[in-house]
């Protein structure tokens, strides 16, 4: 649905992107992550056809943004790293006025505008003046502002900054609920564990180039990591520890005050074997928890936290 | 105990030199404007100057030794005195501008409020400010002193004249500097200070002055003043120009020109006139501290700042307490609103046709009510003292009077034209809704089309007093030609500086920029360059340069019109008219420069939907 080629653009000397190569699959949720001055908001802004790359090509739902702007806006949603209200303007108004402005018809609109205060739980504030909302309540207004067109693509940077942990989950119950309606929905975000539970792929950029793009999986194969396994047993660790390293599998066992962590070698087979073999050597097994691979350990990793 | 008092009287007076000024000199050397504004005013002066000693050239030529150090003596005057005018009214626009956003800056930046949580004062923020401003307009003044004493050593010109133009312009400018930052404490937008600081010069300088000698001329009249003694109303009228810049400033270069210019008057004393200035400064700057202190409180408390500030938003949601279940995205029971958006939840409007036009034609002048009462109450009450007065000396059908409204409604029409025009797209910038607009389908036509039917829309108010006039004095006094003549190049200039503004507005990210250039380009236009041309014709001894600005010169054309269709007093409306007020006359020249000024606009519009993409961010 989004593939940019190459996509390099310059503020006069400085590189804010070189030669990013991306592609978003159609009804998928993209992460976007990187340092602040990475890259991020230039592309996306490129990608909403608000600047002009150098050099390179972009094209969402096969039409290029820089020769066919007008019809890539159509099929866009750009929601912004900041608020862009008007003083003068209700929140049904403000709505009417984006709908409008993407000529949804005017028989259509009302329902429409309906339809999305309720999804963003605005309605009990249609006739509340834009800038007299709290900013959680504008970042929601900026989401329905997006929905109004029914866009094929969202493109959303840091949807999520500044709101209290309800908004940040009520927007991302959201999210969610919008995949399921098969949009493709690229999103930045600093909050890394939100981008992990909700999104399908992610792209790490830094400075200005894309050190991966791909799926947790891909990146776990990537970073070369095995799976960590902590146990928890009654009574004795150290006979725990020595029942593990017995197991061929496994490839180092290290001990702490209340539980032991196990490193397999396979990364990617069948973790069972590690209980079986525990309760077959008489350990009275309490906790076995798999160790997920964070997508934070995972961002610390792969980059190295350069900026502009 | 001595050296105490000695102590803490040092830090009194050091307070003003404080963390505040030298921080607001560290930023001044960094900006860029800062340099290009003293560049420019070099670059002004320098031509003025240049023009000016080049028109005197000639007739410092030829003859003998003595013959040419005394013609030299005398053409040094008028260079010394354009120089000291150029400064004199120069300088006080600067001090306008640069003052305008002393502290509006702080209450955008939201440092005021937390300046407040320091031992610094509001004393200290308002002086500092003002002082480091000081020390930057006393560099430009600075810069002509070389010009100045080159000039003077040709003889000529007396000390006491460039120590009177220096005081009287720099206590000129310290009032203006003074009541602009006040305003800025006020208003958040930089061109509202700066239009407001002009208005009350306007007011202070001329209206108030003109006033007064209409009231006095008035109780000559009627001989109400019969019994009043002469001299007494000779004092008067000199401590009445002692509080006036403009009028010592024209003393003492009549004095330049013709010594014992001023012995008709009981006494000139200049300093007495800056004692004066010094003093209305003082208060205006005890009110500015006054001001500074109520709104740093303010913002510390979070609440709206300026009189022109947006609501404050509502505060933001509750966190939840630790081990609270998850939240549900379900409907939350909304919070009361707060009563300034309660106040305010009218009825929904649908939107129709442009969605552009239709929020630019919903968007008010102001949204203040006080300002919508004071905007329409002032100007009116104002204008009706003016025609009472005028109407009481017998007046009102005098040509040069009418040409006097009608060119000075003229002026308040064009300034409030070249601000309103300025505005829609750069405020959308600043407010950041423009990449909101410009991700839509809209085109770049229908978004600057749209916003240049909602200036028009927006600045007919400001038209509507010349066009009372014009309509009602065509009643017996003026001709209908003037109404159509007026019209049309009252269109043509609209048109004219809507597109500039456009253009600015697309070119500039802050609205205070862009008005700044089209109300510059407005003064340049229409004022500096018939001034150099004036002087060029002398240089190149043809009038044709001079007569060709004012020609261009809106205002010059709308006088010559009035001035030329007035039926005058002593004529009559059925009485034939006399040939200079025919109705062909200026006819041609009113079509040819309104149609001149309506191509540029519509080509300056143009020039703005090129550049809506371009400066996005």
């Amino acid at each position: 649905m989004i593939v940019t080629q190459g996509l390099t653009k310059y503020y006069g000397g400085l590189a804010a992107l070189v030669n990013l190569n991306l592609h978003i699959r159609a009804g998928t949720i993209f992460g976007f992550i990187g340092p602040n001055g990475a890259g991020k908001t230039t592309t996306m802004r490129i990608l909403a056809t608000l600047l002009d790359p150098s050099s390179g090509a972009a094209s969402i739902d096969g039409k290029d943004v820089a020769r066919h702007g007008r019809d890539v806006r159509r099929i866009v949603g750009y929601m912004p790293d900041f608020m862009g209200v008007y003083d003068d303007l209700k929140v049904f108004e403000y709505l009417e006025f984006f709908a409008a402005a993407f000529d949804v018809p005017r028989s259509r609109r009302k329902a429409i505008i309906d339809g999305v205060l309720e999804l963003t739980d605005l309605e009990g504030k249609r006739a509340a003046q834009v800038n007299s909302l709290s900013r959680g309540m504008q970042q929601r207004l900026q989401l329905a502002r997006v929905l109004t067109h029914d866009p094929k693509v969202l493109i959303l940077d840091e949807p999520a900054s500044g709101l209290d942990p309800r908004a940040r989950i009520e927007i991302r119950e959201l999210l969610r609920e919008l995949r399921r309606m098969g949009k493709t929905i690229m999103i930045s975000s600093h909050i890394l564990s939100e981008l992990e539970e909700m999104c399908d792929e992610v792209g790490i950029i830094e400075h200005g180039r894309l050190v991966f793009s791909g799926s947790m999986d891909e990146i776990r194969q990537r970073m070369g990591l095995r799976s960590k396994i902590r146990v928890r047993v009654r009574g004795d660790l150290q006979a725990a520890a020595d029942v593990l390293l017995s197991v061929p599998q496994v490839r180092d066992v290290k001990q702490f005050e209340t539980y032991l962590t196990v490193t397999l070698d396979d990364s990617q087979g069948d973790d069972g074997f590690v209980a079986r073999a525990l309760v077959n050597g008489g350990v009275a097994l309490v906790e076995l928890v798999p160790e997920q691979l964070r997508l934070d350990d995972a961002f610390l990793h792969l980059t190295k936290g350069m900026v502009h | 105990m001595a050296r105490a008092a000695i102590d803490n009287l040092l830090r009194v007076l050091a307070a003003p030199t404080g963390p505040i000024f030298t921080k607001e000199l560290r930023v001044s050397s960094r900006q860029r404007r800062n340099y290009v504004l003293r560049f420019a005013y070099v670059i002004l002066l320098s031509a003025f100057t240049a023009l000016v000693w080049a028109s005197k050239v000639e007739s410092v030529s030829g003859g003998g030794v003595g013959q040419t150090i005394s013609r030299m003596s005398e053409a040094a005057k008028p260079t010394v005195a354009t120089v000291a005018w150029f400064q004199f009214c120069g300088l006080q626009l600067v001090a306008v501008v640069m003052l305008s956003t002393a502290v509006s800056g702080e209450i955008r930046a939201r440092t005021l409020g937390v300046l407040m949580t320091t031992p610094v004062s509001a004393f200290q923020i308002v002086f500092g400010k003002l002082l480091s401003k000081l020390l930057q307009l006393s560099l430009l003044l600075a810069v002509s002193v070389p010009v100045l004493a080159v000039v003077r050593s040709f003889g000529g010109v007396p000390w006491r004249f460039v120590a009177c133009s220096v005081a009287v312009t720099f206590t000129a400018c310290l009032l203006a500097g003074s009541v602009s930052m006040a305003f800025s404490v006020l208003f958040r937008r930089a061109y509202a200070a700066i239009l407001l600081t002009l208005a009350v010069g306007a007011f202070l300088y001329a209206v108030l002055p003109g006033i007064v000698m209409m009231v006095i001329a008035l109780g000559f009249r009627g001989g109400g003043f019969g019994a009043f003694p002469e001299k007494a109303l000779e004092w008067f009228m000199t401590c009445l120009l002692h509080t006036n810049p403009f009028a010592m400033e024209f003393i003492a270069t009549g004095d330049l020109f013709e010594p014992g210019f001023a012995r008709n008057l009981p006494f000139f004393l200049w300093p007495v006139h800056c004692a004066f200035m010094l003093g209305l400064s003082a208060c205006a700057l005890l009110l500015c501290v006054r001001l500074v202190r109520r709104a740093a409180l303010r913002q510390a408390m979070g609440g709206p700042v300026t009189q022109d500030a947006p609501p404050a938003p509502a505060p933001a949601m509750v966190l939840l307490p630790p081990g609270a279940t998850p939240p549900v995205p379900t409907a939350t029971p909304p919070p009361a609103p707060p009563a300034h958006v309660a106040g305010r939840a009218g009825r929904i409007r649908q939107v129709r046709g442009s969605p552009v036009l239709w929020k630019e034609l919903r968007t008010p002048l102001t949204r203040s009510l006080a300002a919508k009462v004071v905007g329409i109450a002032l100007p009116l009450t104002l204008a009706g003292v003016m025609y009472l007065l005028v109407g009481l000396n017998e007046a009102l059908d005098e040509p040069e009077v009418q040409a006097m409204f009608v060119s000075a409604y003229m002026v308040i029409g064009l300034v409030v034209t070249a601000v309103v025009a300025a505005t829609p797209i750069a405020t959308e910038k600043e407010s950041q809704s423009w990449p909101l607009l410009l991700a839509t389908p809209l085109t770049e036509h229908g978004i600057v089309w749209g916003k240049f039917a909602g200036v028009i829309a927006r600045i007919w108010p400001a038209w509507v007093l010349p066009a009372g006039h014009v309509l009602v004095f065509t009643i017996g006094i003026l001709s209908p030609a003037v109404a159509v003549l007026m019209a049309m190049e009252t269109a043509a200039l609209v048109v004219f500086l809507t597109g500039s503004g456009m253009l600015f507005g697309a070119m500039f990210r802050r609205t205070t920029t862009a008005v700044v250039m089209n109300l510059g380009t407005m003064i340049v236009l229409w004022a500096l360059l018939p001034l150099l041309l004036g002087f060029a014709s002398s240089v190149w001894d043809s009038d044709a340069p001079l007569e060709a600005a004012v020609d261009a010169n809106p205002v010059a054309l709308a006088w010559e019109v009035t001035d030329a269709y007035c039926l005058s007093g002593h004529d009559y409306p059925w009485s034939p008219p006399r040939e200079a007020r025919t109705w062909p006359a200026h006819v041609d020249h009113v079509a040819l420069l309104s149609g001149g000024y309506g191509l540029v606009g519509f080509v300056l519009v143009c020039g703005a939907t090129r550049l809506v993409r371009r400066r996005v961010f």
